[in-house]
């Protein structure tokens, strides 16, 4: 099973580079494979430079980075949850990122204090969930959910606040950023760098992660240092849901999808898990970022549009699988 | 002259929410012991194998593993020692048995170890065992109760530990795979290990048990070697239930008289 | 003899004003940038419909290989490629135009996108107007980018004393209250700060809801009866009758509906800051003659 699940992983691979390849040679401008050659050599159009190399290139790879995030933080969280139906957002994380970013873009701030605000936002949510969690004594799984979800409640209130109050110039702006959109993202460093970091810091703790799918009691039993352990998971998966959200808005289905139909093909050993969904995941964002690019052009659809419309049947269909 | 025991209870008392103390539980698990914690439901069975476990803390006193409180023990060193079976398992994912059952060799690996082909052995063989090798790639949830049961026993048994705390053993299981199980806990013990069993046969308990420990309804407890414990008297206080005591081929047998 | 020094001073002075066209054309725009371009704008993008249309009316709209939707005005802007839309742009549609100048909404296009066409070194112009006099400027702007000075003089003119002889023609006539109606569900109207309101102003319209707070706000119906506006004002696609219109019908206790004060102006001539906000100024003072005159004939 275990070899099996490595062959699997290795299929990837070349998936993620042929997404990133389509990402790069699809755009509302045509580039031939030959042009885009040349630019590669050194040698191509001005023009064609200006395109490959400063517009889609460091797009294309933000989207990568932000969805291996995003399926991470997913798979993360269905794991803290023990739920199959969790995703990066069920703690309130994103609610919390969209108030900070929205208060800026209502004060109208400059971009980097968009971004600046909506990773505040997050953080202060995430410290919100923990503590208020913590409030009575041990936090389990339910208890944090519980709270994640009316936290979430909370947000939803603010920025439907917001949205009403704000100058109706100014709400484009925000509800583009609300279905998550990469045509804001200022750089690709920090999402790869968190990506990198955490997976490094978690793979070697794969194996420990497969023993907490049992059941805090469980894994206690067999000598786990639970709370510390999900602590860990908390914060990885919040640090990486921040980072994401913060770069490209709230884009949905990708954390929830992408973990749940990589069970299904790899089974759920987090050793294999958790590099399939930074592939897979980023695979699937910078596919459904051209197709937002390129399916209307002109006209460009915020990403979270086509991960959505993208979304919904996938998970249908997912669920009529299991059922059998 | 007696090994050194196991498990030792020092004026134990366990901590039941909102309810008064019990009377302190005093006595000492040794090796080839199995000992049968016998009482209604309610009355904190499963309260008292988490507390011996270390999971739950008591009221009162502290739990000694090998001489040594419980609390002092680094939870990796004492999963080494003491494994459980609970009553209720959690299988909220779609794990295959043999790769749940492989997840019970944490304690002998280091956090980023991997597991060694000895582990998948053992493993494989401890399903074996319990009857389950044709389920391996099973997913664990599909399984029925009873395989599920048979697949926590095997996951025991993957642990390698010495002492056992089990909470209803035989839940689920069909009379055939009833027998299998608390056999092997015989096995277990009379190859060095010892176990505690919260069980509600009684009979069952006389049959394999060495030890009794009686659990009443009004917190008292007694407890000693399983001849001096089956008492009709003591039986039909315990569970508040006239009772018929007949010998047959040497064993003590108990039912409800109606 | 005479000819060839004819000829002579005739190259002389074409020389003279060839460098004059050679020099550089230093322009400031609404965000108080200087924009500095060698040679006039030969290939312009704009980002909103209203700078489509103000680049037609000084005679440039054949520079324009690029704008977003919506800009439909005049008939000829409907053919030229569309680049996004004014708040989601196609940068590599914008690129490959390879365009020497883009004029851009200030408070409507993502400052995000536009930072990074200035990081890629494109020059943008930014508009931004507000009043009358802000288009007139916009106008001689534009004409100094395209080289159109002339043209663009005769729009200003045109927009200038089109406004002032209105204002000279309605300085006697009796203020009214109005209530001008952007949006229906839900209720929604300008403040003094927005254009509609100095074109309310010109006709002697006192705007009811000019010291709300938002350039927009969205209102309850229940301040508007309090305020009770001698005459209400909105727009429309082009049709007298619209179905807002109609439902402020049923409010009889209104005086705007008792004396019938209900009349349409076509969006698109009081919503973008163009030329033919002269005729939509035109169109709201029409209807506020008419309105006075019903007003003082309910009076008797």
């Amino acid at each position: 099973m275990s070899h099996q699940g490595y062959r699997l992983l290795y299929w990837l691979l070349p998936l993620a580079a042929l997404a990133l390849l389509t990402g790069l040679l699809v755009g509302s401008v045509q580039i031939s494979p030959g042009e885009a050659w040349a630019v590669l050599n050194g040698q191509g159009d001005p023009l064609h430079q200006t395109l490959l190399l400063e517009l889609r290139l460091p797009r294309v790879l933000a989207a990568f980075a932000v969805g291996g995030l995003l399926a991470i933080a997913g798979a993360l969280m269905q794991l803290l949850l023990r739920n199959p139906l969790a995703d990066p957002y069920v703690l309130g994380l994103s609610g919390g990122a969209a108030t900070g970013a929205l208060l800026a873009l209502l004060s109208g701030a400059g971009a980097i204090w968009v971004s600046g605000s909506a990773f505040i936002g997050a953080l202060v949510s995430t410290l919100l969930v923990f503590g208020l969690a913590r409030l009575s004594g041990n936090w389990n799984p339910l208890r944090l959910l519980l709270t994640g979800v009316v936290l979430a409640s909370g947000w939803g209130a603010m920025i439907s606040f917001m949205l009403a109050v704000s100058p109706s110039r100014e709400l484009p702006g925000m509800l583009y950023w609300l279905m998550g959109d990469l045509a804001y993202a200022q750089g690709f460093a920090l999402p790869w760098f968190t990506l990198l970091l955490v997976l490094l810091i978690l793979q070697p703790l794969g194996r420990s992660l497969n023993v907490l799918s049992r059941g805090s009691l469980q894994a206690a039993s067999l000598g786990m240092a639970v709370p510390r352990v999900e602590g860990l998971i908390y914060l990885l998966a919040a640090l990486m849901t921040a980072v994401a959200v913060t770069v490209a808005g709230s884009i949905g289905f990708v954390g929830l999808l992408v973990p749940h139909a990589l069970r299904l093909l790899f089974g759920y050993d987090q050793r294999l898990l958790l590099p399939a969904c930074a592939l897979a995941g980023g695979s699937l964002l910078v596919l459904a970022d051209t197709l937002a690019r390129t399916l209307l052009a002109p006209q460009q659809l915020p990403v979270g549009v086509i991960t959505a419309l993208i979304g919904v049947p996938a998970f249908l269909w997912l669920l009529s699988r299991r059922a059998t | 002259m007696k090994s050194a025991p196991f498990l030792e209870l020092k004026d134990l008392v366990m901590d039941i929410p909102n309810r008064t103390s019990g009377s302190p539980l005093n006595f000492q698990v040794h090796p080839g012991e199995c000992w049968g914690v016998l009482g209604p439901n309610g009355v904190g069975k499963t309260t008292l194998l988490l507390t011996l476990a270390g999971l739950l803390n008591p009221r009162q006193g502290k739990p000694l593993l090998k001489g040594q409180a419980i609390q002092q023990w680094s939870a990796r060193a004492r999963a080494r020692q003491l494994a459980v079976l609970f009553q209720q398992q959690q299988d909220a994912f779609p794990a295959s048995v043999l790769e749940t059952a492989l997840t019970s060799r944490h304690p002998h690996l280091k956090v980023w170890q991997r597991e060694t082909p000895e582990d998948w052995a053992l493993a494989r063989r401890s399903l074996l065992r319990l009857e389950l090798q044709a389920l391996e790639q099973r997913c664990v949830t599909t399984l029925s109760g009873g395989e599920r049961q048979r697949l926590a026993l095997a996951c025991l048994l993957t642990q390698q530990a010495p002492l056992w705390l089990l909470d209803e053993p035989t839940n689920h299981l069909d009379l055939h795979h009833q027998v299998s199980a608390l056999e092997l806990v015989k096995q277990h013990v009379e190859a060095g290990g010892a176990s505690l069993l919260a069980m509600h046969d009684v009979n069952l308990a006389s049959r394999f048990c060495t030890h009794l420990l009686l659990l009443y309804p009004d917190g008292s407890a007694c407890w000693g070697q399983k001849d001096q414990m089956l008492v009709l008297s003591a039986l039909e206080k315990l569970y508040q239930q006239p009772l018929t005591r007949l010998e047959h081929q040497g064993h003590l047998l108990f039912f409800p008289r109606i | 003899m005479s000819l060839f020094w004819l000829k002579t001073l005739l190259l002389a002075w074409l020389l003279t004003f060839s460098s004059w066209s050679a020099a550089d054309i230093q322009v400031t725009d609404a965000a108080g940038r200087s924009i500095h371009l060698e040679h006039p704008a030969e290939r312009i993008i704009s980002l909103a419909p209203h700078l489509t249309e103000n680049l037609f009316t000084i005679g440039a709209g054949d520079r324009l290989v690029g704008t977003v939707s919506y800009s439909d005005y005049p008939e000829a802007a409907l053919d030229i490629p569309r680049v996004g839309s004014y708040n989601q742009l196609d940068l590599e549609g914008i690129l490959a135009k390879r365009p020497d100048l883009i004029l851009a909404w200030q408070s409507g296009n993502p400052a995000s996108q536009l930072q990074r066409l200035e990081d890629l070194g494109l020059k943008i112009f930014y508009s931004e107007p507000r009043n009358f006099a802000d288009i007139s400027r916009e106008f001689l702007a534009l004409g100094q980018l395209t080289e159109k000075n002339r043209q663009a003089e005769v729009a200003a003119d045109k927009l200038d004393n089109g406004i002032k002889s209105l204002i000279e023609s309605h300085a006697d006539k009796s203020p009214l209250s109005v209530f001008y109606q952007i949006w229906e569900e839900p209720l929604m109207t300008i403040n003094g700060e927005h254009l509609i309101s100095e074109m309310l102003r010109t006709c002697q319209g006192r705007n009811i809801f000019a010291a709300a707070a938002s350039l927009t706000p969205r209102i309850d119906r229940e301040s508007l009866l309090e305020a009770d506006p001698q005459v209400i004002l909105g727009g429309s696609q082009g049709e007298s009758n619209p179905k807002w219109l109609k439902n402020w019908q049923a409010f009889s206790e209104l005086q705007a509906v008792q004396a019938g004060n209900l009349f349409a102006v076509n969006s698109s001539l009081v919503t973008r800051p163009t030329l033919r906000s002269l005729a939509g100024t035109q169109a709201i003072c029409k209807h506020l003659d008419k309105a006075r005159e019903q007003l003082s004939e309910a009076a008797d």
